[in-house]
């Protein structure tokens, strides 16, 4: 039997809580051998960040046993957590923002484990190249944490975690704020990563995309192991013994979703000018001469009025830049763009807030509810905020709470909400004031799978002629609930001179859009 | 090489520059406010003991050593032992210059006081005024002299004493005055309105002694004629007043000790003189006023926790995401915590030190400005170890706030509430410790480091505020931001903003309240001080001037008759005559009397409001008695004009008695005739009437024991006599009279005046009030066995010119006072000063130098401007002064910094939720209208809640600490001065200049260009998934 790096045995962690203990683990059970690449894999508050703690040495069990690395973590001293803190294990955050210090570059940061650690400064430079080499990034060096993409920054957090050579490597969705193809982008360089540094990886994840690079995955639910698979699968695995598979009832460990079928509009213009949205041939360019860079590629597209949406593409794409161009928050540096039938371009800074007022609500991945105000009351502040504050702002926020299936949790704060019923008040936000234009920007960006599911549903039934819905996503739930679908993978290529744009689909359909190359 | 906690920490502030440089600026306005407190303190100390070593004449500052001899002792002996005593004060004084004072030279006939005094170098310590100086004196009995006197040598003096061993005889060969202090001291102790007694004055009733001074210690300590005459030899020495300061004068005290000692063990016949006495009441005054710098310190030191913990909350989630990025990293907990106090301390101990180095600099300025010396006030207020230690703890506990407060994991309800029970405990000791004590005074506040109340009371109050509003801010804002459910929209989304996380608006109002309260208390108690000091000049001094003459015969009565010169002063010259003389009543003590024209009390400067509860201009009315017909003039026998002499007749049965008749002339005078010893044998007395007398009129004949000499003890008998007077209409009929007399009591026959049993209008303290018997009458002791009864119509704490802490008088209308006292002491009834008010500054200046000649005798005079630039000068007033304007800055300062410190760091927390309003519609116009209004939201309260602070704060601090700015017992008490409108300017001009800098501010966030085009150069190098720019609150 191989050397085991994790070894949990009937493993209970109780957090007292205000209504009464809360039992996160209830006897979990847990083995990942040395060198492992382990994921742990379960619908949120199903115990698997708890587990990370205990691991990670920031928490103890409230019962069983856990041995990590050979040592007993439930009867080590506070001073042996510390030390299995700082010499066993290196931890990646879910938020990669917050992994790095805004103040330090990418090299500092990477080099102040081994400063910690005396490690001589020859060697630490030696080890920051090493390790920006092997997550791709040699030149980013000295760039600081808002200079990197999102991708970037999470790479640079992988290389920040293994520094000081940790046995264990622990990584808390580490997708969980990518899009899809940065995730598998991520994990790839994780996977290679922690092959070539010798680690042991436990991932805590509820994206399926992590199975397909782990050696073994942990299925957990109700603080308990509920099944595992080990080898690898996927197009990610080029090796592993065969899958077994646990169906919960609940869904959640349904199988991945296959490939959207959403169809692929050619890109066709609108010629009625009866689209919610017109764009011809905009691009969004940064700076100046040779430090330009491109936001958005030329895209000629159009969506139809009353459609529920997807724009999708890898990250850097330009997903979000379209939609802060759509919504006015940025101005295109070349084409048209129609929004509602209204030429942005010329209206100022006040008049597109107004104009967003009368016409859009945004639904932001940072759900901003005001944390003492109850959900009602968050609606009828974004009532307000539209000017529509009058007598009934009361009972128009009670029913776009119910729209969302909230209605019961309407005098709930936020705080007493799960993350997608967060969502959902934000939705109904957007949607109390009746906008022409609901626009969402990766709303199941933090949502396990059950949630995203959810979501995407209750997306699919506000989808009617009176209200355009447009997201961007890489969540396959949602995709496959939309009706219309713009890969901007295809128009990123088309601006790299890659030829026509991708896709397919019924020809005709009104407002369907497609990239294109001015 | 820095450590990579120390390297990450400067990143840190390298990368958020202007944020670490307004955190240093503002604490090193706060260090500089203490290191300037405590250097000005030490500056002020210095000059204040300079300003008052640097004395001339009497009070010169001199270790003296004086050996009181009964009999002509070994004078060469005594100087040996002298000599062996004196090393101690090598370092602090001159040479010694020696001197011989003959006592018992009082010529009771002449009446004389020769006061034969010899030094050995005359011409070193006297000033001629005409003649030459004396030749040695070789035998100790025929010596040359000169008189010491600043006025022309009296004819009548003889210079030729007897003594049972021969006769002493002195050739006066010039005049001149000496240079007191050093060979002997004061030798003619006059000072104005009596309040020290005058020696040879009341001796001779000159104004000089006539002192002769004689060349020769040796020769005249061996003149036989004074063999047994007592003596005293003293040694003076005049001491280095360079070398006495506050930091070396305990050295100077101990070698007096030492000297003392040595002497005294050898012979207690000596006595030592110093100024150590002076300098100890100066440094007791100075300490004093240290002790109330020592307040404003602490008030900085609150300024700079709060500003620390504002500080810390502002920084809260950035130094906690990267704490969380240390310990994922692997740092140890010492990392951890190190970085928690580098991060606190750097930017404390850059500040700490900019400020220390502004402050030195500053406290160099003032110092040399007073006059004190600069290095060592410097070096010793500010780098002393101690000064250095107290400095670093103070940044310490700074920083410490700092950790606590920002350390992730620190229970913060549990420290919240420990904090406020530790503050409100602190608070309530202190407010019993006042209410108990009835506040601190100038004695104990000496001992200010050890008072708590002024160590603790700012950090208290601090604390009680920051509570107050962490405890009620959270609910009362939520509470506003539901009910302004209406408002407009940036009114509403502000309110919301400041609600979502109340701990840093509470450390935002903090530091509000202390910043702009040290403003407000700075302009109050200032204000106060100025007022205090225009409020005590204007008590002491009645009107513009006081003046009192000195020198009228043997009167020892000081008197300003006749008035009637004041009127030559100018007819836009007001002259109020003033009655003032002291009593003692049983209880109670001292009572002093103050007799002025009635209407004159409501014009008086010194009089306020706070003295009466009853309006001024009613006691002056209730003060008025109407005048009889005749007008309020003594009664009496009149003398014929032509009559040179005084001639009575009388028949007389009984023992020997001296008479005296009292003159009252025409001018206000009295003056009294001695007509010589009755007795039974006689039936007239006849005596020369003085030229001032002529045609006056007798108010009073006075029967005597015997001669008043100097001195008390004096054994006389009881007499008794009948005597029945002839021809004196007007004074006595012819109705016999029974006298007894026996000492010093004697017996009084007087005219019926038109106050007989008029009881006189008087407004009195409230203790003699209380005294007064049925129908407000209270009878008042005058002179050895008068009573003037007095009806009290009105009382009041205090009266200008009653100089006393808890004062006891009676002011009475001055011409019905005049003739009651001459009824029942008839030689006192005479006006003793003049108050003078002038139009302009110009006119007070001319009728000061009018009262310098004739018709006015020596006038002592006493200026309200004087007094004023007195009080105002003295360099520990001054030092208060400066101090409060440092606070004032200190506090302009950190109000201004921390507020848009806290608006630039809301702008950039709050960045993303801006920017999702703005995306859910709300225009960048209503934005900036949200930046202002948040910013106003706390600007405002924080000014409200300052002008609270800053007027408690005035308030305690000036009812609590009773000491006027030259830190001494105010008198009368310190009114409360709000400067209302200046400080309203101010707080107006603080919140005006934030709210102009945010608007710039939001204008330059919120202006044109779209958010995805200001934040171009970021998207520039990369692509985020993020919807808004600043989705991380830690975001540098």
């Amino acid at each position: 039997m191989a050397e085991s790096a994790i070894r949990a045995v009937g493993l209970i962690r109780i957090h007292p809580s205000p209504g009464g203990p809360v039992a996160a683990l209830r006897g979990l059970d847990l083995h990942v051998e040395v060198g492992e690449v382990a994921a742990v894999v379960g619908p949120s508050g199903s115990g698997k960040s708890t587990l990370l703690r205990l691991v990670a040495g920031l928490d103890r069990p409230s019962a069983g046993a856990l041995w990590v690395l050979g040592q007993d973590l439930a009867r080590a001293s506070d001073a042996g957590l510390d030390r299995h803190r700082r010499d066993r294990v290196g931890v990646v955050e879910q938020h990669y923002r917050r992994a790095l210090s805004p103040y330090l570059r990418a090299a500092d940061a990477i080099a102040l484990p081994l400063a910690l650690r005396g490690v001589r400064e020859a060697d630490q430079r030696a080890r920051v190249r090493q390790l920006l080499e092997r997550v791709g990034l040699p030149h980013r060096g000295e760039a600081f944490r808002h200079q990197l993409s999102g991708g970037e920054q999470q790479r640079i957090a992988f290389a920040v975690a293994l520094a000081a050579r940790p046995a264990l490597l622990l990584a808390d969705e580490p997708t969980g704020e990518l899009d899809g193809a940065t995730a598998e982008l991520i994990l790839d360089v994780l996977r290679d990563v922690v092959r070539a540094e010798g680690t042991t990886c436990l991932i805590v994840t509820h994206d399926e995309l992590v199975e397909r690079i782990a050696d073994r995955v942990i299925y957990v639910a109700d603080g308990r192991a509920i099944a595992e698979r080990v080898g690898v699968v996927g197009p990610l695995g080029a090796t592993g013994g065969a899958p077994r598979r646990v169906e919960d009832g609940q869904g959640w460990l349904a199988p991945p979703l296959p490939a959207p079928s959403t169809r692929l509009a050619p890109a066709v213009r609108s010629s009625d000018g009866s689209d919610a949205i017109e764009l011809d041939g905009v691009a969004r360019r940064y700076g100046d001469g040779a430090g330009t860079a491109l936001g958005l590629p030329p895209t000629t597209a159009a969506f139809r009025r009353g459609g529920f949406h997807v724009v999708t593409g890898p990250s850097g794409s330009g997903k979000t830049t379209l939609l802060r161009l759509i919504t006015g928050l940025d101005r295109p540096t070349e084409g048209r763009l129609t929004t509602l039938g209204t030429d942005l371009a010329a209206l100022d800074r006040d008049g597109l807030a107004h104009f967003r007022a009368a016409h859009i609500g945004i639904v932001d991945q940072v759900r901003d509810l005001v944390p003492f105000l109850s959900a009602r009351e968050n609606v009828e502040l974004g009532l307000a905020i539209r000017g529509q504050d009058g007598p009934d702002a009361r009972d128009r926020a009670q029913a776009a709470l119910e729209r969302v299936g909230l209605g019961d949790h309407a005098e709930r704060a936020p705080d007493g909400l799960s993350a997608g019923e967060r969502l959902r008040v934000a939705l109904a936000r957007a949607m109390a004031s009746d906008p022409e234009l609901l626009v969402l920007d990766e709303p199941t960006a933090a949502l396990d799978r059950h949630g995203a599911r959810a979501v995407a549903r209750l997306l699919a039934d506000l989808d009617d002629a009176r209200v355009t819905i447009l997201a961007t996503t890489h969540d396959p739930a949602l995709i496959e609930a939309a009706s219309d679908r713009l890969d901007l993978r295809a128009a990123a290529e088309g601006a790299a001179g890659a030829g026509a744009a991708a896709g397919a689909g019924e020809a005709g359909a009104a407002g369907a859009a497609a990239p294109a190359q001015r | 090489m820095p450590g990579p906690i120390t390297s990450l920490v400067f990143a840190r502030l390298r990368r958020r520059g202007s944020t670490t440089a307004l955190s240093i600026a503002a604490v090193a306005a706060a260090a500089a406010l203490v290191a300037i407190v405590s250097g000005i303190g030490l500056a002020a100390s210095d000059a204040t003991l300079q300003r008052a070593l640097a004395t001339t004449g009497a009070e010169r500052p001199v270790v003296r050593v004086s050996h009181y001899s009964s009999s002509g002792s070994d004078l060469a002996a005594t100087t040996a032992t002298v000599d062996a005593a004196l090393p101690p004060l090598a370092g602090s004084t001159g040479p010694t210059v020696r001197g011989l004072l003959f006592h018992e030279l009082l010529d009771l006939e002449a009446p004389v006081f020769e006061l034969i005094v010899a030094v050995d170098d005359p011409a070193a310590w006297t000033t001629l005024i005409d003649g030459r100086l004396p030749a040695p004196c070789i035998d100790g009995a025929r010596c040359e002299a000169v008189l010491l006197s600043a006025a022309a040598p009296d004819p009548d003096l003889d210079f030729t004493v007897a003594r049972p061993a021969g006769d002493l005889a002195f050739t006066i060969v010039g005049r001149g005055q000496i240079d007191q202090a050093v060979p002997f001291g004061d030798l003619d102790q006059r000072g104005p309105f009596g309040d020290r007694p005058g020696g040879g004055e009341y001796q001779t009733g000159r104004r000089s002694p006539a002192i002769i001074l004689v060349n020769g210690v040796d020769a005249m300590a061996a003149s036989a004629p004074l063999r047994a005459t007592d003596r005293t030899y003293i040694w003076t020495a005049p001491i280095d007043t360079t070398t006495v300061h506050p930091w070396t004068a305990t050295d100077l005290a101990a070698a007096v000790e030492v000297t003392t000692r040595e002497l005294t063990r050898h012979d207690n016949a000596f006595t030592v003189e110093s100024p150590t006495g002076l300098i100890a009441t100066e440094l007791g005054r100075a300490d004093a006023a240290r002790g109330r710098l020592l307040l404003i310190g602490s008030l900085g030191v609150a300024i700079l926790l709060a500003f620390a913990v504002f500080l810390a909350l502002v920084m809260r989630d950035d130094v906690a995401a990267e704490t969380a990025r240390l310990n994922a990293v692997g740092a140890r907990r010492r990392d951890r915590f190190g970085f928690l106090l580098l991060e606190a301390l750097i930017p404390a101990v850059l500040g700490g030190l900019l400020g220390w180095l502004v402050g030195a600099a500053v406290v160099a300025v003032l110092a040399a400005i007073a006059g004190a010396e600069v290095v060592p006030v410097v070096g010793g207020a500010l780098f002393a170890p101690g000064a250095l230690l107290g400095g670093a703890a103070v940044l310490l506990v700074a920083a410490l706030a700092i950790v606590a407060t920002s350390a992730p994991g620190v229970a913060r309800g549990g420290a919240v509430g420990v904090a406020s029970a530790v503050g409100i405990t602190v608070l309530v000791v202190l407010g019993w410790q006042l209410v108990a004590g009835g506040g601190l005074e100038a004695g104990s506040l000496a001992d200010s480091l050890a008072s708590p109340v002024v160590v603790l009371l700012p950090p208290a109050l601090a604390f009680l505020v920051a509570m107050a509003f962490v405890a009620v801010l959270p609910p009362a804002l939520r509470w506003l931001a539901r009910r302004l459910r209406g408002a407009p929209l940036p009114v509403r989304l502000s309110l919301l903003s400041v609600s979502r996380e109340p701990g840093r608006p509470a450390a935002t109002l903090t530091l509000l309240a202390f910043s702009v309260g040290a403003i407000v208390f700075a302009m109050g108690w200032s204000a106060s001080l100025r007022q205090g000091i225009d409020d005590a000049a204007a008590y002491r001094t009645g009107l513009d001037l006081r003046v009192a003459e000195l020198g009228t015969g043997l009167s020892i009565s000081p008197s300003v008759v006749p008035v009637a010169r004041y009127a030559t002063l100018g007819d836009d010259i007001t002259a109020v005559p003033v009655y003032r003389d002291a009593t003692e009543t049983q209880p109670g003590g001292r009572v002093e009397i103050v007799g002025l024209p009635p209407a004159a009390l409501a014009t008086l400067p010194g009089w306020r409001s706070d003295f009466s509860p009853t309006p001024v201009a009613k006691l002056a009315t209730d003060l008025d008695l109407p005048a009889p017909a005749a007008g309020w003039h003594l009664q009496g026998h009149r003398l014929a004009a032509g009559d040179r002499t005084l001639t009575l007749h009388f028949r007389y049965v009984g023992g020997d008695t001296r008479l005296d008749a009292v003159v009252s002339t025409d001018d206000g005078d009295n003056t009294v005739v001695p007509l010589g010893v009755v007795n039974e044998r006689m039936t007239s007395v006849e005596a020369p009437l003085p030229d001032g007398a002529r045609g006056g009129l007798i108010t009073a004949l006075i029967f005597g024991n015997d001669r008043i000499i100097a001195g008390d003890g004096h054994q006389g008998e009881l007499r008794q006599a009948t005597v029945t007077f002839e021809g004196l209409d007007g004074l006595v009929d012819a109705t016999p009279i029974d006298i007894e007399v026996k000492t010093v009591a004697t017996f009084i026959v007087r005219a019926p005046q038109v106050t007989d049993g008029v009881p006189l209008p008087a407004i009195v303290s409230p203790d003699l009030a209380a005294d007064a018997g049925p129908g407000g009458i209270l009878d008042l002791h005058v002179g050895a066995e008068g009573s003037i009864p007095l009806r009290v119509v009105g009382t009041a704490n205090h009266m200008p010119t009653v100089v006393e802490a808890a004062p006891r008088f009676v002011i009475v209308p001055l011409d019905p006072w005049l003739v009651a006292l001459a009824e029942a002491v008839p030689t006192a009834g005479r006006p003793s000063e003049v108050w003078i008010s002038a139009p302009s500054p110009e006119r007070l200046a001319a009728v000061r130098s009018a009262l310098a000649e004739p018709p006015f005798r020596f006038a002592v005079v006493t200026s309200r401007a004087d007094e004023v630039a007195l009080r105002a000068g003295d360099p520990l007033s001054r030092a208060i002064v400066w101090a409060l304007i440092v606070a004032a800055v200190a506090g302009l300062i950190l109000s201004v910094g921390g507020l848009l410190l806290g608006a630039a760091t809301d702008l950039r927390d709050e960045r993303g939720e801006l920017a999702d309003l703005e995306a859910q519609g709300v225009p960048p116009s209503s934005l900036r209208w949200h930046a202002l209004a948040r910013t106003t939201w706390l600007a405002g309260g924080g000014a409200i809640a300052g002008l609270l602070v800053g007027i408690a704060l005035t308030v305690v601090v000036t009812s609590a600490l009773a000491l006027t700015a030259e830190g001494t017992q105010p008198i009368p008490p310190l009114e409360i001065v709000l400067p209302l409108l200046p400080i309203a300017l101010v707080v107006v001009g603080v919140v005006g200049v934030v709210l102009a800098l945010v608007a710039w501010m939001a204008r330059r966030a919120y202006g044109r260009q779209t958010l995805g085009e200001r934040r171009g150069g970021e998207s520039a190098t990369g692509t985020s998934t993020a919807w808004r720019p600043g989705t991380e609150r830690a975001d540098g």
